[in-house]
């Protein structure tokens, strides 16, 4: 059996790219992305095996998720610099698209949710933090500065 | 009254008052009169069954504006108990000076079915004319009690005015003159004040005052005269606070928040007083009685200091970042008087708590400190459970002792906790501490985040992601392959030891997740962590 996956594995290194793509589509229902051959047999190596041996065991799942729900890593982290824009013209400070921002506000929490452009605030659509925070402030605000949204300069 | 020819008897209670303690020595007092009269009433009603109890009711030198007097309560509970048929009294305003109060008895009484009479002053409460007398005479009692309140306040208010000492304890530095009722310096004492006013204006605090006037032998005014034999104690940062704060040490009298200029001998010169107030006003902190209920710990109420007997209060310090709380617990003792003369001082209260709660555990097996749901119960139910379970902790940090005494059970249960151990910081385990994760978790955790958000569509592709949060495309893609690492591996990075992953980064095992057969990774990933 360890021998057969061994031997599987090893044959896909000289299997035709067009069986390798025929394969991907079996194992992911997806067509799969053009160009990188190598990358292609490391997508499908993964799903033989785990067919054979069996993959993560639930606990360790639901210990991934309940680490991802706690830590959210991508907002928390990755951020180089403190202030500036990404490449796409995206201020760096923002959470991912689809994260909500929250404040306590005398005594009540706001929920801002980030769109991909703009914000959403009690089923509005704010262009940036700063409407979001005049809308419930009534003042002029920095959106940043009133939402405490900032980069804390945390690295790898 | 008479039923059948008998003579039903009615038993009398005398009730007496007198508001003033004059003369209560002597051997016939108001009260003895007030009695007298009613007993011979009583006695003149006999051929109608009145007997007088052996039980008397009297209140020597207690007001009639309320009810709080210990022979009316007894009187009462009587009544209750339906010992007392009649209650008689002197005059009206004997029983009561205050409408309402009167009212409320009244009605009482009449529940009771018990009647009520006043020897001088007759009326008859079955009549609308005699409930209106009996009303207009209670009306004046009120009346003559407000009046004479009235009169004394602004008699005071006036002697203030005029700068005269009007009663009432005098404070350190100076004492009353008995004939003419004025005050007139303490010289020995008045050296105590001068020198904590230089004290304080060669800047040092409160609680420095206390500790040096302390030291220097000096101790808090005696009153020998009154019950308790008050004063003649340490000095305490409020003594300190209130006498710095004494307008009568420069020669005022304050009356109503105005202050006029008093007849007795200035301690402290005006301007030396003015400058005290100044820094006074800069140095303190506006903020209300500090009980902390907004922000409790769970030891609350329960921890106490062994060394300085005072309990052990919760108190956080913001950190550097401002996003996380570092809590104490804190010796009440060493705040307030000497931060040096308690062993414990502060103590870190993620540890105590986390060190306490084991050891109830111990103690109490009880499942609900084991369960996994505790972790998730907030703060109040927490305390609530901990607060049914134990009775009280004590703490001494000189011997590294620590005591826990359970509820319905005397015994005080001993355990060993040095103190050094409660001043180092554990690494948090309850609070989100992504910063102190192995870096290599970090980075699987985030792969399998982005794979997630790939999954639901919340993102199109890793292009879109790596425009998101500043990072290239080609990193994410290197972050994400570690998806393709065994599950085993995959699973000892996720929950295996911190220790052991510190060194590892996505950089280290990268040729691990580009070889293809787990086997080879699994022994390839043996090699690494050797």
């Amino acid at each position: 059996m360890q021998e057969n996956i061994a031997g599987q594995i090893e044959a896909l290194k000289t299997t035709g790219t067009a069986q390798l793509a025929e394969l991907y589509r079996q194992y992911f229902h997806d067509k799969a992305a053009p160009g990188n051959r190598t990358f292609l047999i490391r997508q499908i190596a993964y799903p033989i095996q785990e067919k054979a041996l069996g993959g993560l065991s639930t606990t360790a799942k639901d210990k991934i998720q309940e680490l991802i729900r706690a830590y959210d890593p991508i907002n928390r982290t990755l951020i180089r610099s403190s202030t500036g824009t990404t490449e796409t013209g995206r201020d760096i400070r923002l959470p991912t698209p689809g994260s909500f921002i929250t404040k306590i506000y005398k005594g009540k929490r706001l929920d801002v949710k980030v769109l991909e452009k703009g914000f959403e605030y009690q089923d509005t659509v704010y262009s940036n933090l700063s409407a979001v925070a005049k809308a419930i402030t009534g003042a002029h605000w920095n959106g940043f500065v009133f939402f405490g949204v900032k980069n804390n300069g945390r690295k790898w | 009254m008479a039923e059948n020819g008998e003579i039903k008897t009615v038993r009398c209670a005398i009730y007496t008052r007198k508001s003033t303690t004059e003369n209560m020595q002597s051997d016939f007092t108001s009260l003895d009169a007030q009695r007298e009269s009613a007993e011979s009433y009583i006695k003149s009603q006999a051929h109608q069954g009145w007997v007088l109890l052996k039980e008397t009711y009297n209140d020597g030198g207690f007001t009639g504006a309320n009810t709080d007097r210990p022979a009316f309560q007894k009187m009462l509970q009587d009544v209750r108990e339906k010992k007392i048929d009649c209650v008689v009294v002197y005059k009206v305003d004997r029983l009561s000076r205050s409408l309402s109060d009167f009212v409320k008895v009244l009605q009482f009484f009449e529940e009771q079915q018990v009647t009520f009479v006043s020897v001088t002053q007759h009326f008859n409460t079955n009549t609308s004319m005699g409930r209106l007398t009996l009303n207009i005479l209670l009306s004046f009692a009120q009346f003559e009690r407000e009046m004479i309140s009235e009169r004394t306040k602004d008699k005071m208010g006036a002697a203030r005015k005029r700068g005269k000492w009007v009663g009432g304890l005098p404070g350190i530095g100076y004492d009353i003159d008995k004939p003419t009722k004025k005050l007139i310096v303490n010289p020995e004492e008045a050296v105590i004040v001068r020198r904590m006013f230089q004290l304080y204006l060669e800047g040092n605090s409160l609680r420095k005052i206390a500790q040096i006037l302390n030291a220097e032998g000096f101790r808090t005014k005696r009153y020998p005269n009154r019950k308790r034999n008050q004063g003649g104690v340490l000095f305490r940062i409020t003594n300190i606070q209130l006498m710095l704060k004494n307008p009568t040490y420069m020669g005022k009298i304050q009356y109503e928040d105005k202050l006029y200029p008093g007849l007795h001998e200035p301690i402290i010169s005006e301007e030396t007083f003015k400058k005290v107030q100044e820094t006074l006003k800069t140095n303190c902190h506006e903020r209300g009685v500090s009980k902390n209920r907004k922000f409790p710990g769970l030891l609350t109420g329960l921890f106490r200091c062994a060394c300085c007997k005072t309990s052990l209060g919760h108190t956080y310090a913001r950190g550097r970042n401002k996003n996380f709380n570092y809590r104490y617990y804190v010796c009440l003792y060493s705040i307030k008087h000497d931060y040096k003369g308690c062993p414990t001082k502060s103590i870190i209260a993620s540890v105590i708590e986390s060190k306490c709660l084991a050891f109830v555990i111990k103690l109490t097996k009880d499942n609900r400190l084991t369960d996994e749901s505790w972790t998730t119960l907030p703060l109040e139910k927490q305390s609530a459970i901990l607060e049914e379970l134990v009775k009280g902790i004590e703490y001494d940090g000189h011997k590294g002792k620590l005591w826990i005494e359970l509820n319905g059970s005397l015994k005080k249960h001993e355990f060993d906790l040095p103190l050094d151990e409660l001043k180092k910081r554990l690494p948090d385990t309850t609070g989100i501490s992504f910063a102190n994760e192995p870096l290599i978790r970090k980075q699987l955790l985030l792969a399998h985040q982005i794979q997630g958000m790939l999954a639901d569509g919340r993102a199109k592709d890793l292009h879109q992601i790596a425009g998101w949060i500043n990072l290239t495309k080609a990193r994410l893609e290197q972050i994400t392959s570690l998806l393709y690492l065994a599950p085993a591996i995959q699973e000892e990075i996720v929950c295996g030891d911190a220790a052991k992953l510190a060194r590892l980064s996505e950089y280290n095992l990268r040729p691990l997740a580009q070889e293809l057969d787990w086997t080879k990774q699994t022994a390839a990933w043996q090699q690494i962590l050797a």
